[in-house]
């Protein structure tokens, strides 16, 4: 059964210089015990997609649906969802020092958690407290419980999240870039914590990065974000392997790392979109070497590509046309050179970073 | 130029245009009315270093390892508590402000956050122009000339001489540092975690614009970052910090095909490699607990309380940067039980008298070398 369905989301927030299309119509479903990692660039909407499914968008407006567990969150009252939040979805950010009271000390904070939520005494609380910062590896967690924010380092600190988030053992957490602000050793650490969690628990989770790295590491399912829309969807081995979108091309090849010391990367050319002006079409035509005409026209809606179940890209190129080699790169080349004339001829003119057929 | 010197043999004293000599950089701590020092935060604790003419030198480690610290000891923005450095033949540890001040032209910094770095009500013009101003090289119109030549050079559009910064991207606002930076034609730049605030796609376009700089005006580079992967692509040799101190340092093939030191063998296990396959395989080694505090570092080797190789000899005596077996001559380590290649760092070895330890570590080097993939330079 699915945990979680997101339906044609899209969320828009108006602001003074135009309206921000942050989410335009998002759909995924996530099966329990699953992880599925969301990577994009800033701006592209996937942080905003995870905090409207929990009601922290405020002042956005919000259609479609988010089904967990069959139960609409969109259409919940602020009350209902207070209690699905917390207790059976939880949420780990970014920073974890914006995240914790600076003037309560840790283990309150975690008590409170388990308290908001579960009919458990002072006492009772506090001891599960203390066993979680000792799940999460938090050393001499008698001791430290009483500690304040500031006292733990940043590690520590975001291992108390996790495990303020784990307080009432939630069927679906949400981490939101919980690793970037760390060093490797502790994302090593926090990642093997997820992980085993995981496992012992049957948490279903959702991982929002930017590291492709992380992605390759934990997800069964992965997205790809681009401008408000998911471009891209596969299973993790189709996506690292046998991708079909360009924008998701881009993003490997910008990869240090794959090919030698200092050989060149291939960047994607250009900057991501204005979300208050959408380019139109394709919003990844501007940047893209293989744009063609109707690029320029017609948005692509996610389709079938490949020949892997549940493999679907938001592009015109030949759904066969997956992977990263020379001579897929070449064929998509001619693909698009015959779909070409006028405009499209010439912005796809320089572009060709990463599609120059080998000729 | 690169290349200057045969694998193996010690640089000449021509090659080298940094030698950096047991620097350390020790802040003080505060307290009180009085403002007594009650102690001392040791940031960069007896580092020695060359860095020879158009290399690039790569420096890694976690946060508050002191690398920053390093860098700028090494630029002169902090004064040294102790040690040398030697810039290009010159010994400028001791220098005032004022003499200085004509070598700074030689030294430039590019910094992590484009956004803070740079004026916002400045035109981006006058901020690249301001090296010219500073150093009284050349003004009016010919000034002019020259910004604008710069922002050709590393991707600007020249019209934009008039735009502020706050209508640049984060990208072009890494360029306007990076045409900063180059104005006086240095013979070094520092870059400090020059990418890390970007995104991935923007950052290949920096790092492409770098090494296409490298190349063109013979520079040499110290890349700080925390990002192995962005280090490993543009240095030719790593240098690893742990707590103030060098723990390692070789070729980058050398470092990834046989890294000596257990903090080096746990740093590159821990970095996510994008390609599952190879995620899959690979052992990551999960070091236990958190970096002590360089107020009052460990004992002996600093890595000792984390160390799943550490013996009571760890807790007394500070082993030496040295070559070990069988490494070639510019591959150092400070280790006194290396690593072997092949070994297992084995779980079972809980290390020294630390009681809340889990010890959870174990690696091979074919999983390392597995995950990261053998590199030969060519």
């Amino acid at each position: 059964m699915n945990r979680l369905e997101v339906k044609d989301l899209t969320v828009t927030f108006p602001t003074a210089d135009g309206l921000v299309q942050a989410v335009r119509g998002v759909s995924f479903e996530l099966e329990a015990g699953k992880t599925l990692g969301i990577v994009g660039e800033s701006g592209s909407g996937k942080s905003v997609t995870m905090q409207t499914i929990i009601g922290l968008t405020r002042g956005a407006r919000v259609s479609g649906q988010a089904l967990f567990e069959g139960q609409d969150l969109l259409a919940m009252k602020s009350d209902d969802l207070r209690h699905v939040r917390g207790a059976e979805i939880s949420m780990i950010f970014q920073d974890p020092l914006s995240s914790l009271h600076p003037y309560y000390r840790v283990g309150w904070q975690i008590v409170e958690m388990i308290r908001a939520h579960q009919e458990v005494s002072a006492r009772a609380a506090r001891l599960r407290a203390v066993e979680l910062l000792r799940l999460v590896g938090i050393p001499q967690p008698e001791r430290r419980v009483d500690d304040f924010p500031h006292q733990f380092s940043g590690g520590m600190r975001q291992r108390a999240m996790i495990a303020m988030a784990l307080a009432n053992n939630p069927k679906l957490l949400i981490a939101d870039e919980p690793t970037t602000a760390l060093d490797v050793t502790v994302q090593a650490q926090i990642i093997d914590l997820m992980q085993s969690l995981q496992k012992e628990l049957g948490t279903t989770i959702i991982m929002v990065t930017h590291d492709l790295g992380v992605v390759a590491d934990i997800a069964d399912k992965v997205i790809v974000m681009y401008a408000g829309r998911a471009v891209e969807e596969a299973d993790r081995r189709t996506l690292f392997y046998r991708a079909h979108h360009p924008y998701t091309r881009g993003l490997m090849g910008s990869l240090p790392g794959k090919g030698g010391t200092r050989e060149r990367l291939n960047p994607i050319a250009g900057q991501p979109p204005s979300l208050i002006r959408i380019p139109s079409g394709c919003p990844f035509h501007p940047r893209c070497p293989f744009v063609m005409d109707r690029c320029l026209r017609e948005e692509p809606p996610l389709l079938d590509v490949g020949t892997e179940e549940g493999h679907q890209s938001a592009c015109w190129l030949p759904p066969d046309l997956v992977g990263f080699d020379r001579q897929v790169d070449a064929r998509r080349w001619t693909a698009a050179e015959a779909d070409r004339t006028g405009r499209a001829r010439v912005l796809a003119k320089g572009r060709a970073l990463t599609a120059e057929p080998a000729s | 130029m690169i290349h200057a010197v045969a694998p193996g043999s010690a640089p000449q004293d021509s090659d080298v245009l940094v030698r950096v000599d047991d620097v350390r950089k020790y802040f003080p701590i505060r307290t009180g009315l009085l403002r007594r020092e009650v102690g001392r935060v040791h940031a960069v604790d007896g580092v020695s270093l060359e860095i020879r003419k158009g290399e690039t030198l790569g420096i890694v480690g976690e946060t508050g390892c002191g690398k920053s610290t390093l860098a700028r000891c090494i630029a002169r923005l902090y004064d040294l508590t102790a040690g040398t450095v030697v810039f290009d033949g010159r010994d400028i540890s001791r220098l005032s402000r004022r003499r200085m001040r004509p070598l700074r032209k030689g030294i430039q910094m590019i910094f992590q956050d484009p956004i803070g770095s740079l004026n916002p009500r400045r035109r981006v013009g006058s901020i690249i122009g301001d090296p010219f101003a500073i150093h009284g090289i050349s003004r009016g119109e010919d000034r002019k000339h020259q910004v604008q030549e710069l922002m050709r050079v590393v991707g600007l559009n020249p019209e934009h001489y008039n735009r502020f910064p706050a209508e640049f991207s984060g990208g072009q606002r890494q360029r306007i540092g990076v045409a900063r930076a180059l104005a006086l034609r240095p013979k070094l730049i520092i870059a400090d975690e020059p990418v890390s605030a970007l995104d991935v796609s923007i950052q290949a376009q920096i790092l492409n614009l770098l090494t296409d700089l490298q190349d063109e005006f013979g520079l040499t580079y110290i890349f700080i970052a925390h990002d192995l992967s962005v280090v490993r692509h543009v240095s030719d040799r790593i240098a690893v910090m742990y707590l103030g101190k060098i723990v390692e340092v070789a070729s980058v093939s050398e470092l990834y095909a046989r890294p000596r030191h257990p903090y080096t063998n746990a740093l590159l296990s821990a970095v996510p490699v994008p390609d599952p396959d190879q995620a899959d395989q690979r052992e990551r080694i999960i070091l236990v607990g958190d970096v002590p505090s360089p107020i009052n570092p460990p004992s002996g080797c600093r890595f000792h309380p984390r160390c799943p190789k550490a013996q009571n000899l760890c807790t007394e005596v500070d082993p030496p940067l040295e070559v070990k077996k069988d490494d070639r001559a510019e591959h150092v380590a400070a280790c006194h039980f290396p690593v072997e290649v092949g070994e297992k760092l084995s779980r079972a070895r809980a290390g020294i008298a630390q009681p809340e330890r889990q010890a959870a570590v174990e690696v091979s080097h074919e999983a390392v070398e597995g995950a990261i993939g053998p590199k030969e330079k060519t």
